[in-house]
């Protein structure tokens, strides 16, 4: 009796179970994320395809720091902010760049950290958009033609990325020595723990091996854009044809070679006298030389740069107008520099100097291109039409034409000038063409200061013939030079600004390049073994 | 009057003046009964490791949340709270570290109900979702140890199960009680600062020693502030419950209300908390019972910014205020001393500059912005049981446990944070949603009196969702608009959002038998599936058995005269394998989703710019399985002299493989978050537990006393190709305990230049030469040698890569408490201290914050830096450099210079009540009225020079931790 009771109970409890047992189970454990895409899903429709290229973009745009906020590493913002204050034209105020300003980073130092990081998570990041695009062409999800697109998109981001890194962690191409280590060479997609072991056991290209796949992804890239015409959705942040012929001059400009710059330049560049107009996408230069930076996301000057909106940017810790700007609610942290203010290049009434603006209480001038110090909303402006006329001339100049030269950087320099008739340049306001070319380079600093430009050209002219950098400039310490009217046009620098722990650091010191990261030391057996001289 | 105590048989005497009562061990009918997990057993054959704690313990302490309070109070049982901040969650370690990546977190029951624990943080304020519980409706808690106790929760069990349960009605009259205290805290201990004179000649000589010329940018005007003045202060708090209970044979109900008002001991910080709390439990006839457990609560914290090395922390900006500035400034329009020119940031009164990083003024932030984090919490569960027949029955039990936070902050515009935003509210809501449903069948009867035999079955489905929205607005038209978010009255706004969810079905078998309360043997085997792993892989059995042996009621026991003073004695052992059902990545907090699909590739929303996107974020892995631990238990319990002494003695191991582990890549693969998810590590724990009760003292005066001790052993067995996972300030590497603390080997400072020595992996001596020559290798690296140390000549390095080492371990390799009741007439006495030890910590705070080499305040320690060979200091503090904290102290890294001895032992709490007398309290109508005073946190003997060993911020460093608190309290029990 007792056990056909049992034999009852347990039965209703096993119908009991059975009734909800395989609703409910499926109810809790058969889950699938809402927030996420399943990698299967992120490339079986056109659609999913080009949300998942503006992903490639954000990878370029604002990486990982630490591990949650973002502060524009590499190209959001960091690119030209280390850019800045790894040369001497602005000043620090504060704390906040100290270890990039004064040269003590080390393997661990987090501003060289995730530039590197983030830069090769943005390249594997392309990498596997292009893998992605490539099935979804084979599979017939998306046309031979956008898939082109798609990867001149992606392999203009490759290169741009890869000479991001060039400039910061191997030596100038006219530099010998480092056992000429280029950057290691990730040119397909790594996703699975296979493609993990066998991409380990990559090492360092050379130099100019780096130089080589750089430019190998921009040509491949050219060719894959059917049309001269800028990118449907933004013209100024997709890349389209012109931005990689453009990137192509400044590469080519970094690898010394003069006749590519100019056959890469003339592309963008018709005719031999101003005003100059590109065929391709329609560049020129804007009436005046604000116009790039108060309408930067509509203007026919920035031919690439990354986009930033109010809801996605490199936040306070990170975007131009926080560190630059002494505008209300900016940090005033990145400031303008006497060594280019008082420069004689830039006369007192350059239309550039409205660009800057002067705070009273310390007495500094700071950059004014970053004016939204609130939204930080600016594009992080990658490169301009000017900075492809000066690639240019600076070529030109080079292979010896300095008519053609002249013309160009006056096409530059005459629209910021209050009285182009009586102050451009002619061709007797210099004689020799070393004299010609610091002028070059000066209105590269002028031009582009705030743009980050400014240790690129330190870098590729640490060993030039003409106009040598040397190596890392001596750094203004602020807190010498505020209150102490530092700031007047054509007046020297004071040596008592400057101090002891800033000084110049010739490029064969190890502080010249920075260190591949402790990260990968530690976990890429191949980099750890090829790490830069000295470090 | 009645006297019961566990395990002995109660006996009726009449009262007497002055009595002895000698107490029976009733080993036959012990009918305590212990909470094991679906459903309960007698306490006496239970045969696995279980530590009870009773509510009465705990339920008058003060603290921001009653499980803090389980510190010290069972063997094996690890509870650190690493501030008194409000909000923060204890870290519990229940018999070792198992896991690396996995939560490390127990499981947490209240009433058979899986509810929500761990520390949550949203925004900057911190919610532990435990401190919703008021510690007076506690009964018990009962924490599963070993595998056989906790194999029944099989995949959820690694890290220990925490069992509460509630208050219940009993039968008889109603109670009426009144439980409540006010108290006051402040902090036990602060960092000693330098004041203003001695602040602006340690800032000055940091500039001064790069150049002689430098301008002196400090100076002192006579203002001398301590900032811990006032950033800290004596804290006020109240506590009161109210309950009731009572019953008849037919019903049972317990409710109560509660109110907690506690202030933190940082400006600007509390906890306000009401709970409603109603148990009921009603038979409807011979063989249905229903029942219900509900709880609500409302909790209102207001937080403090406190993040490692972060800007507008407390513990960060604290410590550096500039001592020769005031606080206020009646001229500026906010009445703070805000700076002029720059107004992030604090005022630089009189000195030339203004603070490094131009720091806020904390106390205008603290005043100004909030950090409010306020949840409304419903737990509650409801049952129907049905009885078939004696010892069989069948009970369904559903539960809801829900969570509404809301969290908000606001970052003032006039100044600081917020001054860049033009003021910024953020505003999250957060909801944490978690039901179970469990069908469980039980059979318990005992046979011809000898054979007992309990059987359970149970099938369980567990369903946890997390959603969070929120909103942020920025650049405010006025201050004024920052109680809530107001429509118009701000320039710019976001929002975000997201869910993900989770659950778990398992089903479970459970048989119990012994034979006279002499033999047992016991057995359960669970199968759990859960959507955090493949469909492949996502089923895991996990099972356990033990054995136990009652040696004292073999007949020769008896024979050989032992009984007499030797009453019980038992020896058991048990194995069980568990799981880890909680895989998230501890490391990546922000990446919940991750941790819901670890297994799967993924590509999460991004956006760049205006345009949005997707991008990949997770590497997927379509072979990731069940982290597994197989449990081993030998133990041995007994009582002596007449119950007077009480002994358990336990060996534990617990064994974890396949550790579901982020296998951290190299960054140059471009892996997200640069790491991926797979089975690779094993980790070891093994240890000894000891537990002694007694009652030294009976008579007029009484003293019982318990202390409890742990060794504990963890050792990392394997890991992902045999490689070091290296974190900031710890490693995990093989043959070393989890997170051992690692970095560099500090030698000293050279007494010829000042300059920090360390020692290098090879054995030699390398020094920073920090003021030489940069022409001749300055600023860099030198060999040290001690014949010639002020060859600075020979270029020597110190490498991240090379020349750190592992500086000891991270994790207490010892623990417990001693715990001391006295009793003397109506007064009662309880001291209770707790002990840890063989840890390390590094001191991050004293090597970052209190020696930064900025322009800001610092810690006394600084005094003792080298200035010259005639002042040479105290010989470990190097010659100091403005800029210089990386060079010279390895900002960034671990470096024995600061790697420090944890131990502790701790005065945890004293109290002394005084129990009005009958005769008195009978007159108006009281049952009984006890009132005490109290102190926790009475003082910590450590030679940590930090401010609490316990202190930390993450495993084994210490990082602008905040203080803990010492707690005074009077309070009042009172029974109707």
């Amino acid at each position: 009796m007792f056990h056909q009771l049992i034999k009852h109970i347990s039965l209703l409890f096993v119908i009991l179970a059975g009734t909800f047992l395989t609703a409910c189970e499926k109810q809790v454990i058969d889950l699938v994320p809402i927030d996420k895409f399943s990698e299967l899903t992120a490339f079986d429709t056109p659609e999913h395809c080009e949300l998942s290229v503006i992903g490639a973009y954000d990878g370029a745009q604002c990486g990982r720091y630490g591990d949650s906020y973002s502060r524009g590493y590499p190209f959001g913002a960091a690119s030209i902010l280390q850019g800045e204050m790894r040369g001497e034209d602005m000043n620090l105020t504060a704390i906040f760049y100290d270890i990039t300003y004064s040269a003590t980073y080390g393997t661990s130092t987090s501003n060289n950290q995730y530039y590197w990081e983030n830069s090769f998570e943005c390249i594997n990041r392309v990498n596997t958009v292009m893998r992605g695009i490539e099935q979804a062409v084979s599979e017939g999800i998306l046309t031979e033609e956008e898939g082109d697109t798609y990867k001149g998109e992606m392999l203009f981001l490759r290169a741009l990325t890869y000479h991001g890194l060039m400039v910061h962690f191997t030596l100038p191409v006219n530099v010998s020595g480092n056992n000429d280590y280029g950057l290691p060479l990730y040119v397909t997609a790594i996703n699975t723990p296979d493609e993990i072991k066998a991409a380990l056991l990559i090492g360092r290209s050379t130099v100019s091996e780096s130089y080589g796949q750089i430019l190998k992804d921009l040509d491949e890239a050219e060719s894959l854009f059917s049309d001269n015409a800028v990118h449907p959705v933004n013209g100024i942040t997709r890349v389209s044809k012109g931005s990689v012929i453009a990137l192509k001059t400044r590469v080519y400009l970094h690898r010394r070679e003069w006749e590519k710059v100019i056959e890469e330049a003339a592309k963008l560049v018709s005719g031999e006298e101003a005003p100059f107009v590109s065929p391709v996408g329609g560049y020129q230069l804007a009436a005046t030389p604000d116009i790039p930076f108060t309408s930067y996301q509509n203007n026919t000057e920035s031919i690439f740069s990354i986009e930033n909106s109010s809801d996605d940017e490199a936040s306070v810790n990170g975007a131009m107008a926080a560190m630059m700007s002494a505008r209300t609610g900016g940090r005033a942290i990145v400031t303008s520099s006497p060594t280019l203010y008082n420069s004689s290049y830039w006369l007192e009434d350059d239309k550039r100097r409205e660009l800057l603006l002067y705070r009273e209480s310390d007495q500094y001038y700071f950059c004014d291109k970053y004016k939204e110090v609130l939204t930080r909303a600016e594009y992080a402006p990658i490169i301009r039409y000017a900075e492809v006329l000066l690639n240019y001339a600076e070529a030109a100049l080079r292979t010896g034409d300095r008519e053609l030269s002249i013309e160009l950087l006056n096409a530059v320099r005459n629209r910021s000038l209050s009285d182009f008739t009586t102050q451009a340049y002619t061709s007797s306001s210099f004689t020799t063409d070393k004299e010609w070319l610091e002028a070059i380079v000066w209105e590269r600093r002028i031009e582009f200061h705030g743009e980050g430009r400014r240790w690129e050209d330190i870098h590729r002219l640490a060993a030039d013939d003409l106009v040598s950098s040397g190596g890392i400039p001596a750094k203004i310490e602020y807190k010498n030079a505020s209150k102490s009217n530092a700031f007047a046009v054509n007046t020297p620098v004071k040596e008592e600004w400057y101090t002891s722990s800033r000084a110049f650091i010739p490029y064969d010191d190890k502080r010249f390049l920075w260190p591949i990261p402790v990260n990968d030391i530690v976990r890429n057996p191949t980099l750890a073994k090829q790490q830069n001289a000295g470090w | 009057m009645v006297i019961s105590y566990v395990g002995m048989a109660s006996q009726e005497l009449p009262v007497q003046a002055s009595m002895r009562v000698v107490l029976k061990l009733d080993a036959q009918n012990l009918d305590e009964v212990v909470v094991v997990g679906y459903g309960t057993q007698r306490k006496k054959d239970v045969t696995s490791s279980i530590a009870r704690i009773a509510g009465e313990e705990i339920g008058s302490l003060s603290a921001p949340s009653f499980d803090s309070q389980l510190a010290g109070r069972a063997a094996g049982v690890q509870v650190t709270t690493s501030s008194g901040m409000v909000g923060v969650s204890p870290k519990f370690t229940i018999r070792g570290a198992s896991t690396i990546s996995s939560s490390g977190d127990p499981l947490v029951i209240i009433d058979g109900v899986p509810v929500n624990s761990g520390q949550k943080q949203q925004l900057y304020g911190r919610y532990n979702p435990l401190s919703d519980i008021n510690g007076n409706d506690i009964q018990s808690i009962e924490i599963l140890k070993d595998g056989a106790a906790t194999a029944v929760y099989g995949s959820r069990a690694a890290n220990g199960v925490v069992l509460i349960t509630t208050k219940q009605g009993t039968k008889g009259s109603a109670k009426v009680t009144y439980d409540g205290f006010w108290g006051s805290s402040s902090a036990s201990n602060l960092h000693e600062l330098l004041n203003a004179r001695e602040f602006v000649e340690i800032a000055n000589e940091k500039f001064k020693n790069w150049d002689e010329d430098a301008t002196e940018q400090a100076v002192y005007d006579g203002t001398d502030t301590n900032w811990n003045d006032y950033l800290f202060r004596k804290a006020s708090q109240q506590s009161h419950t109210l309950a009731a209970s009572g019953g008849n044979d037919k019903g049972q109900y317990y409710a109560s209300l509660g109110y907690t008002d506690m202030e933190g001991i940082v400006r600007g910080s509390s906890q306000e908390r009401y709970t409603v709390k109603a148990n009921l439990t009603q038979k409807a006839n011979k063989w249905l019972e229903i029942g219900v457990n509900a709880q609500a609560s409302r909790t209102t914290l207001y937080g403090v910014m406190n993040e490692e090395n972060s800007l507008g922390s407390v513990g960060f900006a604290g410590v550096r205020m500039l001592p020769n500035v005031a606080v206020f400034n009646a001229k500026d329009k906010t009445g703070y001393n805000i700076d002029a020119d720059n107004r992030k940031a604090l005022g630089r009164g009189s000195n030339l500059s203004y603070i490094d990083n131009g720091i806020q003024n904390i106390v205008w932030a603290t005043d100004n912005n909030v950090n409010r984090s306020r949840s409304t919490r419903i737990i509650s569960s409801g049952f129907g049981e049905v009885k078939f027949l004696e010892g069989l029955t069948l009970r369904s039990q559903a539960g809801l446990d829900w969570t509404g936070l809301n969290d908000y902050m606001v970052w003032n515009s006039e100044s600081g944070d917020g001054y860049g935003y033009g003021g910024l509210l953020d505003e999250e809501n957060t909801t944490y949603y978690n039901w179970n449903w469990q069908n469980i069948l039980n059979f318990n009867r005992v046979f011809n009196d000898k054979h007992s035999l309990g059987l359970t079955a149970v099938q369980e489905y567990t369903y946890t969702d997390y959603e969070w929205v929120y909103s942020e607005v920025l650049q405010l038209s006025d201050p004024f608009f920052t109680e809530h978010i107001i429509s118009g009255s701000f320039g710019d706004k976001s929002v975000g959002g997201g869910k993900t969810s989770n659950g778990l079905a398992s089903y479970l078998l459970r048989g119990n038998y012994n034979y006279d309360s002499k033999y047992y043997v016991g057995a359960s085997y669970r199968w759990d599936g859960l959507s955090r792993l493949p469909k492949d892989t996502r089923w895991g059995a996990f099972y356990g058995g033990s054995v136990a042996w009652r040696i004292s009621r073999e007949a020769f026991w008896e024979e050989a005269g032992l009984e007499s003073w030797f009453s019980d004695l038992r020896l058991r052992a048990s194995y069980a394998t568990i799981g880890n059902s909680d895989l998230r990545d501890a490391d990546v907090s922000s990446d919940v989703s991750g941790s819901n699909f670890p297994y799967l590739g993924t590509y999460s929303a991004k956006r760049y710019g205006y345009e949005t996107g997707i991008a990949w974020s997770n590497m997927g892995n379509n072979k990731l399985k069940w982290e597994s631990t197989e449990t081993l238990d030998l133990g041995l319990d007994g009582s002596l002299f007449g119950g007077r002494l009480g002994f358990e003695f336990a060996y534990f191991r617990k064994n974890t493989k396949d550790l579901v582990m982020a296998v951290p890549t190299a960054p140059t693969l471009g892996i997200p978050y640069n790491r991926y998810y797979d089975n690779v590590g094993k980790v070891n724990n093994w240890g000894l537990e000891f537990n002694l009760s007694g009652t030294p003292l009976t008579g007029t005066v009484t003293w019982q006393a318990d202390v409890n001790f742990s060794l504990i052993r963890n050792e990392v067995v394997s890991l992902v190709n045999g490689e070091d996972i290296i974190g900031d300030f710890t490693i995990v590497r093989e043959g070393e305990s989890i997170h051992a603390i690692y970095g560099f080997d500090y030698y000293g400072v050279n007494p010829e230049n000042g300059n920090p020595i360390w020692r290098k992996a090879d054995g030699t001596l390398v020094q920073f030469d920090t003021f030489g020559d940069t022409k001749i290798n300055g600023y860099d690296y030198a060999v040290y040698d001690p014949e010639h140390p002020e060859d600075v000549s020979q270029p020597s390095s110190l490498s991240a890569t090379d020349d750190r080492k592992v500086l000891g371990s991270s994790l207490p390799t010892w623990f417990g408490g001693f715990n001391n009741s006295f009793t003397y007439k109506g007064f009662d006495l309880n001291i209770f201290f707790r002990f840890s030890g063989g840890n390390k910590i590094m001191n991050v705070t004293r090597q970052s914050s209190l020696l930064n080499m900025d322009f800001s305040n610092n810690g006394k320690e600084i005094l003792g830096r080298w200035q010259s060979k005639d002042k040479p200091g105290d010989g470990l503090t190097p010659r100091i450099g403005y800029g210089d904290t990386d060079v010279l102290f390895n900002d960034g890294f671990s470096d024995s210079h600061f790697v420090e001895d944890a131990s502790f032992l701790k005065l945890a709490n004293v109290s002394i009540g005084y129990t009005l007398p009958k005769s008195f309290l009978s007159k108006v109508d009281i049952s009984k009225l006890r009132v005490y005073v109290q102190a926790q946190n009475v003082f910590t003997v450590t030679k940590y020079t930090g401010l609490d060993p316990e202190t930390s911020t993450r495993r084994g460093a210490d990082f602008d931790g905040m203080p803990q608190q010492r707690t005074i309290t009077v309070g009042a029990n009172l029974s109707f």
